[in-house]
């Protein structure tokens, strides 16, 4: 077997990316807003939810890595101000397998009337817009 | 607080303190606090003056008049009231304010008297007839600017203008 | 032809729309307390609102995302709520002053006291917002908004010295009867009235709501760059109406109906039926926008659904939070407090909030995450520069002036 030439370094193609979109979270996922399926903004990204151990606990051997199991939304304005975390039951969850894309914003696969995460929107609707005539038609 | 938010904190403080200084060193004379008033009465009779000269021509409407007599009658009420509150240190300032504040007062009576000479009309479609308004409106004209000169002789009196 | 009228329309609702209560109000103020010896502050102003609003479209026609929505997204929630409580309030004090303007030009018209006027005009707004589509509200408010050029007819028939008011205008000299820090304070407060920050935010916002995409710009950079500064005319006209006729008879703007009178002297009856037709369209445009702006920061900073093209059902919140401003702008005005002195509040105040919806702006204009291959050119960004610098100086000399003449006395 010959010994193997040197690639002459104009020759080296550059290492293939892998498959798949790299984030940051706080850049590209803190703050943007949700669209359903059907492009109607739903709310905006407040939180994160990853798989795993809590912080501070030791890791167990042969853990996988963390993912993101889903978008949560929740009362954060205070909190992202002055400080601190709402506990985790003040969130409402968005599963990440909803998801369909993410760019500017994030776009589910799922209509917004589906998501626990639209009740406030909802409950408006149904009890101010719906009681004051005309609400339920297209402008003209 | 951040530092950020300490530096943004001190130049407030300091703003509103510069502004606090500047508006204590304008001040100084006590005729000034007459001046305002004075002013805002001053240009409420002209006001006034104008809107019946306009009434006299037919250019204004009647609606149009009225609520500029009315406009003018909340103006000379808000200088009344600054006036009153006007605290007199000496002898001199305690009757210039007096005789302004009767000034004001005839001024705000002859304004009413133009609100309802505006309201009235000037002329009817078969014309020549010699109505409320066409009668009143000159009276009424004769009144503010006796009204006017009173004003500014106190005005010029007390060195506003 | 079709495609020229557009282009006309385009031009004309900009005219229109340009002036609203404040600009009417501090302008005749400044006519007849200064003659034109601000007008230069009128075209610096203009030159400002045709770059801002150039930018703000430009953000909004390529990154498809309206002003508040990318705020939050670059700045995070603490610049953002600082921004979205001074915008919110200012407009607030904005919706109050327009809707007291609407019932003030009605009183104009039929002598019935403001205060009576102030429910219709409550629910007329109301009314356009629930159901009367985005391009039709813009249109028809334009249009008749033009009726305000008979402040410039105005002007002619009365006949000025052309020379004098020119000379006013070209050497500027604060006149003898007022103070330099008043003159100054003038000078931010007819600013603030040129530069408002809701038709910023209105702008960007129908931009999205009319579904402009990038060959739209040229459309809406004619429209400014035509309908701005034609409309900055008219706010001369009404200054400069107000320095031959009231300036020498000793008249200092208050009231509304003080700001007719030079119309009236000029073109009597029929001239003050236009005025108040171009008055009641020019704020009620003004009111339907600024309540409308008030929806789109709320809505886009916190996420919700929003636009007039979505029917109400589906923008709940959106429209739930513009009855709220509503009400309370009517609610303001029940107190008695007198809408001008509002207007000419607010007119300072949208001066010394400038610079926190500026900022932003102009940062997104020059990202290329949202904006491509269409970031701000290098010429655009030096003068962008130059009116940050003013619009600075500006809002940090507003509250000291504002204190020390006590608020332009």
């Amino acid at each position: 077997m010959s010994k193997a030439k040197p690639i002459p370094a104009q020759d080296i193609k550059p290492a293939p990316r892998p498959a798949g979109l790299v984030l940051d979270a706080q850049l590209h996922l803190l703050d943007r807003q949700i669209l359903d399926v059907d492009g109607v903004p739903v709310t905006t990204v407040d939180d994160v939810e990853l798989s795993g151990p809590a912080p501070d606990e030791p890791i167990p051997e042969g853990a996988e890595a963390p993912h993101i199991t889903g978008l949560l939304t929740g009362p954060v304005l205070g909190t992202r101000i002055f400080g601190g975390r709402p506990p985790s039951s003040r969130f409402i969850r968005i599963p990440w397998d909803m998801v369909a894309g993410v760019d500017t914003v994030v776009s589910l696969g799922v209509r917004a009337n589906s998501l626990d995460a639209s009740w406030v929107e909802r409950w408006m609707r149904d009890q101010v817009i719906a009681k004051i005539p005309g609400g339920r038609h297209d402008p003209e | 607080m951040t530092r950020i938010g300490k530096f943004l904190a001190a130049i407030l403080t300091a703003l509103i303190f510069l502004g606090g200084m500047l508006s204590g060193c304008a001040q100084s004379p006590s005729t000034d606090a007459l001046k305002g008033p004075a002013k805002e009465a001053a240009s409420a009779v002209r006001t006034a003056s104008l809107a019946v000269d306009l009434r006299l021509q037919e250019r204004a409407t009647a609606a149009a008049g009225t609520t500029t007599a009315d406009d003018m009658l909340k103006g000379m009420q808000s200088a009344t009231d600054e006036l009153e509150s006007f605290g007199a240190k000496t002898q001199e300032e305690q009757s210039l304010r007096d005789s302004m504040l009767a000034c004001f007062s005839t001024i705000s009576r002859s304004l009413i008297h133009a609100r309802d000479a505006l309201a009235a009309p000037t002329s009817t479609p078969d014309g020549g007839k010699n109505l409320a308004g066409s009668v009143q409106l000159p009276a009424v004209q004769g009144e503010l600017r006796t009204a006017t000169e009173q004003l500014d002789e106190l005005m010029t009196k007390a060195g506003i203008q | 032809m079709k495609r020229l009228l557009g282009v006309a329309l385009g031009i004309l609702t900009a005219i229109g729309g340009f002036v609203d209560i404040g600009d009417l109000v501090t302008n005749a103020v400044v006519g007849s307390r200064f003659g034109l010896s601000l007008a230069w502050v009128v075209v610096v102003g203009v030159v400002g609102i045709c770059l801002f609003a150039n930018m703000s479209g430009r953000v909004a026609a390529v990154s498809g995302r309206a002003t508040f929505e990318v705020i939050r997204e670059r700045m995070g929630p603490r610049a953002g709520l600082a921004n979205l409580t001074a915008s919110f309030l200012i407009n607030l004090m904005t919706v109050t002053a327009e809707i007291g303007g609407i019932a003030l030009a009605l009183q104009l018209a039929s002598g019935v006291s403001y205060m009576l006027w102030v429910p219709f005009a409550l629910i007329a707004v109301w009314l356009v917002i629930w159901r009367v589509k985005f391009s039709i509200m813009e249109n028809v408010t334009g249009l008749v908004g033009l009726s305000l050029v008979v402040f410039a007819v105005a002007l002619f028939l009365l006949k000025p010295d052309w020379g004098s008011l020119a000379s006013q205008a070209l050497n500027p000299s604060i006149p003898s009867g007022e103070g330099s820090g008043v003159y100054w304070y003038y000078a931010i407060a007819l600013f603030g009235a040129a530069m408002t920050p809701y038709e910023v935010f209105f702008f960007s916002s129908g931009a999205v709501e009319e579904r402009w995409k990038v060959k739209d710009l040229v459309q809406s950079r004619v429209n400014v760059l035509l309908g701005f500064p034609l409309g900055g005319f008219l706010s001369l006209a009404i200054a400069a109406c107000a320095a031959v006729v009231l300036l020498p008879a000793g008249i200092s703007v208050t009231t509304l109906s003080q700001v007719a009178l030079p119309v009236i002297q000029a073109g009597g009856q029929l001239a003050l039926a236009v005025l108040i037709l171009g008055v009641v369209a020019a704020t009620f445009g003004a009111a339907l926008e600024t309540t409308l702006s008030s929806g789109y920061t709320l809505a886009q900073f916190f996420g919700w659904s929003w636009g007039k093209f979505r029917r109400p059902a589906e923008a709940a919140r959106f429209h739930v939070a513009m009855i709220v401003v509503l009400l309370a702008g009517v609610a303001v005005l029940a107190t008695g407090v007198d809408p001008i002195l509002v207007t000419e509040y607010s007119v300072v105040f949208s001066a010394i909030a400038l610079p926190l919806t500026y900022l932003p702006i102009l940062i997104v204009a020059n990202d290329p995450q949202y904006m491509g291959k269409h970031v701000n050119g290098r010429a655009v960004n030096i003068v962008a520069l130059i009116y940050l610098v003013i619009i600075l100086v500006a809002s940090v000399a507003a509250i000291p002036l504002m204190i020390a003449t006590g608020a332009g006395a």
